[in-house]
């Protein structure tokens, strides 16, 4: 998941990038706004983390601009004011989230997580295809109730994939969501983490979940998720 | 009286109606005057006219009087006489229209003099009497003696003079008074144009459809209208400029605070690390307060009342968004007709933090509910409600709550100091009242401000 994240102050800026790295999100970081709304313009971003306060164009500008481009990632808005009219004002031009300063990364995670859930149409925090069991919260994968031990890496990709569902991801988009820079892009990378996922989730390769279409990429089929949910 | 019109067209018409009667008074008199001159002349002339004729030297000892022009004088009751009279009384001659009348004497008349009286003839005619006293010295041994000789006038000629005349004089001022009025009330309506439209604008400033006052008016009024304006910019700046500067400051102080948080947060030794937590939280509140007790504009002169209805919708979708991953029901039951005097700014926060606190405790469902009520005065009210079906506030923080002067780092854990900036705005700022009533069944928040 690849988030950008627009705050002027440095500190501040260096230890969201920090922690959110730490998470084993992409992150994108400036402190200028006008290079922030070109970012959010340019890079395939899933989320933004605003900051309202910024000196060169304001938050709302930016988040006025993105939404005018059609782009519909969720945004959550920092802000020193918590008045509620600069919070509305916020919210209606189109930020999905606010949080006021000062605080703690934690409750930032847990808003920019619910963000990112309900942006790819999950209500809930568990997300479930089949026996296949994803917790956000808690970051435990499970198949049939058996705990999967997955790295960083294979567990965002994995996130990736099934907060996606049913879409067909070319393995550029993959790693242009993973990874910050070009630089580490290769997909030798990719092949052996998706292969390491099937391997994981499917010793005995009868669910198959991650399809391989050739040619386009990979596709994880929400077809297997229970009818129920 | 309260109307300036009023009060102008009502001294103007005092002032109109008391010069025309005093000026009718004294026409009246006038015209009196000179009428009854105008009978004393006639009554003179026949005097004159009957010296003239008759012979008072004739040997009998009543005077000789030849024809006389006055046709009248020979009509009998024709209302014009003619008699003289000697010394002691005794008519000496008489005109023929006296023929059958008796005339009451005159008062005793100076040799050379004249007098003019009123006098009734026997018939109950009224008459107007000159007399005229002359002494005779007669030719040779006879004495002279003394004649009064009178004339008299039917009064109705006077009479109807005067009627005729103050029928037309009352019919003239009567019509000149409404006249005048009229010109007045137009002149007054012209002269007070300027200060009508002026209020006219002032109305539109209120109702929210004007800015400013833009009309040209007269001199008089202008340092009036230039100062207004003037105000009505300097109030609208200045609450921005300070709200600005109210951000800037909030930026400044709660980024460094939002670094030390998340610094102290993560790693270091945990005693001293929890303290200075401890000193952050205190610090972000009560700055966070001050912040939002100085943004409060309070209620505002010359602004349109607020239709709660709107604000209230704005502020639901916002929190619909805010709450999204908890699938409350937010539900509305707004009166249209509920307004609030004062700013935006401040409904927003009053209803937003009540509502989120609300959002946060709520199993399902959260309600706003706004009335508009009038209260005993006729002061238009605002009742807002705010319902949760959430857990209830235990019975020793509800008094937290709403006890007025509770510190702030002694806020109820949970409801963060939203509650005390809502308890502020409307009791400090509106001078309204905030109580809560909760059970286990759910907690009713409850806010009531008269607009006096």
């Amino acid at each position: 998941m690849r988030i950008l994240v627009i705050e002027d102050e440095e500190t501040l800026r260096a230890q969201l990038v920090e922690r959110l790295r730490r998470e084993g999100y992409a992150v994108d970081a400036t402190g200028s706004g006008r290079e922030g709304e070109f970012y959010g313009l340019e890079y395939p971003i899933d989320a933004a983390i605003v900051d309202l306060g910024l000196p060169d164009l304001s938050g709302a500008a930016i988040i006025e601009s993105w939404r005018k481009h059609k782009r519909s990632f969720p945004v959550l808005i920092l802000t020193a004011r918590g008045r509620w009219e600069d919070k509305v004002a916020g919210l209606e031009l189109g930020a999905d989230d606010y949080l006021v300063k000062p605080f703690y990364h934690e409750e930032l995670l847990a808003r920019l997580r619910a963000l990112l859930r309900r942006a790819a149409g999950w209500s809930q925090s568990r997300l479930e295809v089949g026996p296949l069991v994803m917790d956000l919260g808690t970051k435990r994968v499970t198949v049939d109730q058996r705990e999967l031990e997955l790295t960083a890496l294979e567990f965002k990709v994995l996130e990736f994939l099934i907060l996606r569902a049913d879409d067909v991801l070319s393995k550029s988009e993959l790693t242009e969501h993973l990874y910050e820079d070009d630089s580490e892009r290769d997909s030798n990378v990719l092949e052996v983490i998706i292969g390491r996922l099937r391997k994981k989730i499917d010793p005995e390769r009868t669910l198959n979940p991650i399809e391989t279409i050739r040619g386009q990429g990979y596709r994880l089929r929400l077809a297997a998720r229970d009818p129920q949910t | 009286m309260t109307s300036l019109r009023t009060r102008v067209l009502l001294s103007a018409s005092v002032v109109l109606v008391t010069a025309l009667s005093c000026a009718s008074v004294l026409l009246d008199r006038a015209f009196r005057e000179s009428a009854l001159n105008a009978v004393e002349d006639r009554l003179r002339g026949r005097v004159f006219m009957l010296i003239g004729a008759a012979d008072f030297d004739a040997p009998s000892t009543r005077p000789l009087v030849g024809e006389l022009p006055d046709s009248t004088l020979a009509m009998p009751g024709s209302g014009s006489y003619v008699r003289i009279l000697s010394d002691n009384g005794k008519t000496r001659w008489q005109s023929r229209s006296l023929l059958g009348l008796e005339l009451p004497l005159p008062r005793r008349i100076a040799t050379g003099s004249w007098r003019l009286e009123r006098a009734t003839s026997s018939a109950g005619e009224g008459l107007f009497a000159l007399g005229y006293a002359i002494l005779w010295e007669g030719v040779g041994k006879r004495k002279p003696r003394q004649f009064v000789i009178q004339a008299y006038e039917n009064e109705n000629l006077y009479l109807s003079n005067v009627t005729r005349f103050r029928r037309s004089l009352w019919l003239w001022f009567g019509g000149l008074s409404v006249g005048l009025l009229v010109v007045q009330t137009l002149n007054l309506n012209w002269g007070l144009r300027p200060l009508r439209s002026v209020d006219d604008e002032v109305r539109e400033i209120e109702a929210g459809s004007r800015e400013a006052i833009t009309g040209k008016y007269p001199k008089e009024l202008q340092s009036l209208t230039r100062n207004l304006n003037r105000l009505l910019r300097h109030n609208r700046d200045s609450l921005r400029r300070y709200r600005n500067a109210l951000g800037d400051l909030a930026h400044s102080i709660k980024t460094p605070l939002a670094v030390l948080r998340n610094e102290f947060a993560t790693d270091g030794e945990m005693a001293a690390n929890d303290t200075a937590l401890e000193q952050i939280g205190r610090i972000d509140r009560t700055v966070e307060y001050h912040l939002h007790r100085a943004a409060a504009a309070g209620r505002s002169l010359l602004a349109p009342p607020l239709v709660v209805e709107a604000v209230a919708l704005r502020l639901l979708d916002t929190l619909r968004k805010v709450h999204a991953h908890r699938n409350l029901e937010l539900l509305a039951e707004l009166d249209p007709q509920a307004v609030f005097f004062g700013d935006e700014g401040d409904l927003l926060e009053i209803i937003g933090n009540l509502a989120d606190n609300a959002c946060k405790w709520a199993r399902q469902r959260v309600i706003v509910k706004a009335s508009r009520a009038k209260s005993v005065n006729g002061a238009p009210r605002l009742e807002l409600e705010i319902v949760d079906d959430g857990p209830g506030i235990p019975d020793g923080q509800l008094e937290l709550l709403v006890e007025r002067g509770t510190r702030l780092d002694q806020s109820v854990e949970g409801h963060g100091i939203g509650l005390a900036i809502v308890r502020d705005m409307v009791e400090d700022i509106y001078h309204g009242r905030l109580s809560f009533e909760s059970s286990d069944a759910g907690t009713h928040a409850h806010v009531e401000i008269e607009f006096g």
